[in-house]
């Protein structure tokens, strides 16, 4: 992984999900898959999902682009979130935006920008990045040629931080090589390399190279015990193990012991199945060590082994030049399909042919074929996910007829429903009756409020009395009829009077829910109509969509295809040129070899 | 020698700022600004062309999104997950390594995305793996579901229950 995100799901051991799609998003980083990462923020933000209102997805994005090589918009981003934010941002997320800032400023090679962001970063960042900062703060410093900054740096990082370790080595092979402070820099050295307990590969692989670099400068100071004892601390099963024993017989050697030299380098001889070129420089330098010794047998037999090594490598290496400028090398570098978003390094090594882990592994192992290796499957990637979406549109367009034709379907059968023209007249309804209550309103009307049973009650009243103005006044029994009518003429008339605000109340509230029902129904109407209305264009706009997006992929498909065309040609260039270089090596180690027998030979004629 | 290899590997890349100090090289991905142009036209299509099959496939008003979450430290270790609705397989799923690492360290997997009507649904979810101790573990949960004209997102979530150091299965629907 190139960079950390600074982010997590949280703190805590548990985690507490705030927001699904950053989880999504994480859930694809975690597997460093950044594209599908970056796309789960970027259709989030579209649809404006994340609603916790944490900046983090924002912060995850712009180090999310800083992973994927989109170094202007990591920066961009990672700009527009510490400025536009600056009042609502927390200290923390505003500590890591700085440190993500300085760390992409730090691999674009803008030096002192990033030691400006770095130097930002006041609270809020983890102890962990902290000590990245600090290391990232010495090394800048040395690239500035600061080397008091350098050491302030440095003596800031936490004694049991693995970064104080790189922090220690690079400040003291500056301080050599610029020749500043000599003597700081090998006391830095030693306290490297005089480590007594030392954890982890990282720790020992630093006293290892610690070891090798102070053997190294020993024995150019002719210091040949002091570079015997650096050389013997380096550890048996190392990358620097070659180095350091052919370094520990040059040690020997320097002092005229060759017998002990030729122990060191036998050892290394033996050891035929890497193909370091200390392994080769041991080859040759036995029979030097065997001539001194004065033994020019052994010397000869021991320059025909090299010559045999170095003859059988030359073959080997050439078989495995051919191999390089197959189509079987490029299908080496892609183990596990076309599909896949991330394809581990050991994965293609495991894959590689066994001459190419032999001859190449210093190349493997360096940190510019994992770079470009990684951008050769981004590239690869890319064009899979194009071939893919162009494969998936037709099946979209054919949805999209679909439901065009089901859409058309159901119009015909709609638009011949005459419950629609029925909206109208229930509109038309409702505006009489509208107007009839204001003006029972007006006219303060309680009869015309009165219930079905009242109204029968009214007209046998009415009845009555039309009897009674038959009959007449003609005796007390009708008299008192006529006041019994008028006495229930005038409760019936005194409720409906009192209770009339009520019953009009009653009316309105009613009325208010039909008029809802009603404008509820109009709305259904409306939307209808206007769904038909842009149906044409939704449906329009979505071919236009999948048209527009179908041109788009076929012209980035054509830059996919050249960027894998690219990669594929600068990984092979580089295993060209790596394995020229071994074997113009072993070439001059094989002519100084057929050289030195030569000379070897006349000088055991002449003596004959 | 495979495992040398592996070590050098591993170790390459985590030695990889000392070793560019150490050569005193400009630091950097040197990238081609047209891979890069490239890179960024390609996640904006694939951008547009997620927002366009959501917007074709899975409408607000039908869609259900269901997602894993695991929070359960060590006392879970999935394998897979068969999801059902209203008694119907729609979903099955393998885990590699890296997905349940990436699910421990709080990322969150989308299971599924597809359509259901309005009204009610039975979800029910299975879960196979290892539990504490590292026994074989099977469990199932359920719920029912409204569906409404919004879209839906329901959360598997395994739990770990420190106090009876067993992981727990729940459904959280999110608003």
């Amino acid at each position: 992984m190139l960079v950390s995100l600074c982010v997590s799901a949280s703190d805590n051991k548990t985690h507490e999900v705030k927001d699904l799609d950053y989880g999504v998003s994480l859930y694809n980083f975690y597997q460093d898959k950044y594209f599908s990462a970056i796309t789960s923020l970027l259709v989030a933000e579209h649809y404006q999902r994340m609603r916790s209102g944490s900046l983090y997805p924002e912060l995850m994005l712009g180090g999310l682009y800083l992973a994927y090589g989109l170094n202007d918009k990591s920066a961009a981003k990672l700009n527009n979130l510490i400025k536009d934010k600056e009042l609502s941002i927390t200290a923390e997320v505003q500590a890591n935006a700085w440190y993500l800032l300085g760390k992409n400023y730090y691999l674009n090679g803008k030096n002192q920008q990033a030691i400006d962001a770095l130097e930002n970063i006041q609270a809020g960042l983890s102890e962990e990045y902290q000590e990245e900062r600090f290391y990232l703060l010495n090394i800048l410093s040395v690239y500035a040629n600061n080397e008091q900054a350098a050491i302030k740096y440095l003596d800031l990082l936490a004694d049991d931080s693995v970064w104080k370790g790189y922090a220690r080595f690079n400040t003291a092979s500056y301080l050599i090589r610029s020749k500043k402070d000599i003597e700081l820099g090998y006391q830095l050295l030693e306290e490297i390399s005089s480590q007594e307990q030392v954890t982890g590969y990282e720790q020992q692989t630093l006293k290892n190279r610690a070891n090798l670099a102070m053997g190294l400068v020993s024995l150019q100071d002719s210091d040949s015990d002091s570079a015997a004892r650096f050389f013997k601390d380096i550890s048996l099963q190392s990358f620097e193990t070659n180095k350091g024993l052919l370094g520990l017989g040059w040690s020997y050697y320097r002092n005229d012991n060759y017998a002990e030299a030729i122990k060191p380098w036998m050892s290394l001889a033996t050891n035929q199945k890497d193909s370091d070129l200390a392994i080769q420089e041991a080859l040759i330098s036995i029979p030097y060590a065997f001539e001194k010794m004065h033994q020019k047998e052994h010397a000869l037999y021991q320059y025909d082994l090299a010559l045999d090594s170095y003859k059988f490598q030359l073959e080997e290496t050439r078989d495995l030049m051919e191999f390089l400028k197959t189509d079987d090398f490029i299908e080496q570098l892609s183990p596990g399909g076309m599909g896949s978003e991330f394809v581990p390094v050991v994965h293609i090594v495991e894959n590689f042919n066994p001459l190419i882990n032999r001859y190449m592994l210093k190349l493997i192992v360096s940190k510019d074929f994992h770079r470009v290796v990684e951008e050769y499957h981004q590239a690869r990637y890319l064009r899979y996910q194009l071939a893919n979406w162009q494969n998936g549109l037709p099946a979209m367009k054919m949805i999209l007829d679909e439901k065009r034709k089901t859409h058309d379907q159901k119009l015909t059968k709609i638009v011949s429903d005459d419950s629609l023209e029925k909206v109208a007249d229930l509109k038309r309804q409702r505006d009489d009756f509208y107007r009839k209550i204001a003006r029972i309103e007006d006219e303060n009307n309680g009869l015309a409020l009165m219930t079905n049973h009242e109204k029968e009650l009214m007209g046998l009243i009415e009845n009555v009395e039309k009897n009674i103005n038959i009959l007449g006044s003609m005796n007390e029994e009708v008299d008192l009829l006529m006041n019994k009518k008028r006495l229930v003429y005038g409760l019936l008339k005194w409720r409906l009077e009192t209770e009339f605000p009520e019953r009009l109340w009653l009316v309105k509230k009613e009325f208010g829910m039909l008029d809802k029902a009603i404008n509820e129904m109009a709305r259904s109407v409306q939307s209808l109509k206007e769904t038909w209305s842009s149906a044409p264009d939704y449906f329009s706009s979505f071919d236009k969509r999948i048209r527009h997006k179908a041109e788009k992929i076929e012209v980035l498909k054509t830059q996919a295809e050249n960027s894998v065309a690219y990669y594929e040609n600068k990984l092979r260039n580089m295993f060209v040129n790596n394995l020229k270089d071994y074997r113009n090596q072993l070439k001059l180690y094989h002519d100084r070899a057929l050289y030195s027998k030569a000379r070897l030979y006349d000088s055991l004629m002449a003596r004959e | 020698m495979k495992k040398f290899i592996y070590l050098l590997l591993l170790f390459g890349a985590l030695l990889s700022g000392w070793v560019q100090a150490e050569e005193g090289e400009k630091q950097g991905p040197v990238i081609a600004s047209n891979i890069e142009d490239l890179k960024n036209q390609v996640l904006e299509l694939n951008r547009d062309l997620f927002v366009l099959e959501e917007e074709l496939l899975f409408s607000a008003n039908t869609q259900v999104s269901v997602f894993v979450s695991v929070d359960a430290d060590r006392l879970f270790k999935l394998d897979s997950v068969q999801l059902k609705i209203d008694d119907k397989v729609i979903s099955n799923h393998l885990y590699t390594d890296r997905e349940v690492e990436a699910l421990h360290k709080g990322g969150i997997q989308r299971l599924y995305i597809g359509n259901l009507t309005s009204g009610e649904h039975e979800l029910v979810a299975f879960f196979i793996g290892k539990g504490p101790g590292g026994r074989d573990y099977k469990r199932a949960t359920s719920k029912v579901i409204n569906k409404s004209d919004q879209a839906k997102f329901v959360e598997l979530k395994i739990v770990g229950d420190t106090t009876k150091e067993q992981p727990s299965f729940e459904v959280k629907v999110w608003e």
